[in-house]
């Protein structure tokens, strides 16, 4: 009993470091461009897709196949990320908001379709981070996939953290996000800041990917259910706020799995979007939003 | 504030600015002599912080041309503006709300780590008031500091050209004198002040020339000293 419920914090654990990956690329383009990235779920896809390829070329015998394949995830993905903002961003960046909306929307579905057309509708199996087995604590033994996720997922996070807060172009990329044009008028060059902003936000949607296809398969349709959980985390966490939108998919996550657990996925679902509703009437700007005003 | 390595000014050609057809500012010629202030005065609307925008790069002009020393910038994005010299405090401030005011310096100073400390370590002399409140962000400090970092975060590059908009605005009178002494200080230092300003006596208390805009034109451009009691200039401030 206490090992089954062990196992099941672990899981939800898990699924929200991986859903904060997802959440934080995708907050990281909103406060780049002002403009939602529709087409990040289908990064989160592509990157499993990615993962499952690469893994295919690598001997079937390895300790540890998703740690070895992360590095090339992370590259390929962040290629991928700058070509959505070369093709989705960079041509419509003075047109209004809606219209990289729309350009993302259909560069989400020319993924999704390319995908299915390319390698076919069938899920498809990714590496293990490690090894199979168990890892035991205190008589307690816990699956080592959802540990190596979790730990994968946290230093990937830990890693954002410090590049955004500790240097100086982190400090210059939140800034350009806050305000691009004061950004540009103190030499910041905010064409690269929202370029990298790209990247990365698919860097770390491969990343989410790779740690997602070994648990739950990956199929060419599953971005339109991430994009969702990513902006409803984004709501939750307030509204361009970077932790509290990675804060409220983790809230997502172990909400889904625990409530799933004792009632139903399909049960978890409804009540997570009865709770968005609620978070939406009483909280406006988030469960982790805060008023910034200018003071006299 | 060190003294300006090169004491250049800013030329202001024949600008005008349009939008939808309609021009909103021009045709102005402004010029600011080094280690000079020059007020800007006018009613809102009435081109001050356009013409601003304009010198910072942020707002594009349809003809006319400006300069930074010898250097025409009309053409230049804001970024190479700043790094050939010109530093803008924009109206209301305009701070990153979420970074602190070492980093608003940080991301603002040019150079590598030392020499960004010891600019940062400049700022923190020249507006005492922040340097207890260096790990506070931005969106949290008073009025008073917030302008204060504004103005440090326009002034650490030490460009020689520097861009006031309304920075007296919504202080209260004492934080006001102390602005306004600072500001003086900044040209004194050896940089070209514009200051685009709606509190008259005090920016002519520091100013060495005055202009005034009605309606997006220029309708005045005379030495303080002429314009201090003059009733003409008093008709043209009221768009007489």
């Amino acid at each position: 009993m206490i090992e089954a419920a062990a196992q099941l914090a672990v899981n939800a654990v898990a699924l929200g470091a991986v859903y904060a990956l997802v959440a934080l690329g995708f907050v990281l383009v909103i406060g780049a461009v002002g403009a939602v990235n529709f087409a990040h779920g289908e990064l989160v896809m592509l990157g499993g897709m990615v993962a499952v390829g690469v893994a295919s070329l690598l001997p079937a015998d390895l300790p540890v196949p998703g740690l070895l394949v992360l590095p090339a995830v992370l590259a390929v993905m962040a290629v991928a990320g700058l070509f959505v903002a070369g093709v989705a961003y960079a041509p419509l960046r003075r047109a209004p908001p809606t219209s990289v909306f729309i350009a993302t929307i259909a560069l989400g579905l020319i993924i999704q379709h390319g995908v299915t057309a390319g390698i076919g509708p069938e899920p498809r199996l990714g590496p293990p981070m490690i090894d199979s087995g168990t890892w035991h604590f205190a008589g307690i033994g816990l699956a080592r996939q959802q540990l190596a996720t979790i730990a994968t997922a946290v230093a990937l996070i830990v890693g954002v953290h410090i590049l955004l807060q500790r240097t100086r172009f982190g400090r210059r990329l939140r800034a350009a996000a806050q305000d691009s044009e004061m950004a540009r008028a103190i030499g910041i060059r905010v064409n690269v800041t929202v370029a990298v902003s790209f990247a990365l936000a698919a860097a770390l949607a491969g990343a989410a990917g790779l740690l997602l296809s070994n648990q739950y398969l990956v199929t060419p349709t599953d971005g339109a259910m991430l994009m969702l959980k990513a902006y409803v985390a984004t709501v939750i966490g307030g509204w361009g706020r970077i932790w509290g939108a990675a804060l409220g998919a983790f809230a997502i996550a172990v909400f889904e799995t625990l409530v799933a657990a004792w009632t139903s996925y399909l049960v978890a679902e409804a009540l997570l979007y009865v709770g968005v509703l609620a978070v939406l009437a009483f909280r406006p700007k988030g469960l982790f939003g805060e008023v910034e005003g200018r003071r006299a | 504030m060190t003294e300006a390595a090169v004491r250049i000014g800013l030329t202001v050609e024949g600008v005008d600015v349009r939008f939808a057809g309609t021009t909103i500012l021009g045709p102005v010629s402004v010029k600011v002599e080094p280690g000079s202030v020059v007020a800007v005065l006018g009613a809102n609307g009435a081109g001050k912080s356009t013409l601003l925008r304009a010198v910072a790069g942020v707002t594009p002009v349809s003809s006319g041309r400006i300069y930074v020393g010898e250097t025409e910038i009309s053409d230049v994005t804001p970024e190479r503006r700043a790094a050939l010299g010109v530093g803008w405090c924009p109206e209301g401030r305009r701070l990153f709300p979420g970074l602190t005011v070492d980093e608003t310096l940080d991301v603002a100073a040019p150079g590598g780590r030392r020499e960004r400390a010891e600019r940062i370590g400049a700022m923190l002399e020249l507006f005492p008031v922040l340097a207890d409140k260096r790990r506070e962000t931005a969106w949290r400090l008073s009025g008073g500091q917030q302008q204060m970092l504004a103005i440090a975060r326009a002034v650490i590059a030490e460009p020689s050209v520097v861009l006031l908009d309304e920075p007296s605005l919504g202080l209260a009178p004492v934080v006001r004198d102390q602005m306004f002494a600072t500001i003086r200080r900044l040209a004194t230092s050896g940089a070209a002040v514009l200051l685009a300003e709606q509190d008259t006596p005090r920016a002519l208390s520091i100013a060495d020339r005055v202009v005034v805009l009605a309606r997006g034109q220029l309708i005045l451009d005379w030495p303080t000293t002429m314009a201090v009691g003059n009733p003409h200039f008093e008709q043209a401030l009221m768009g007489v």
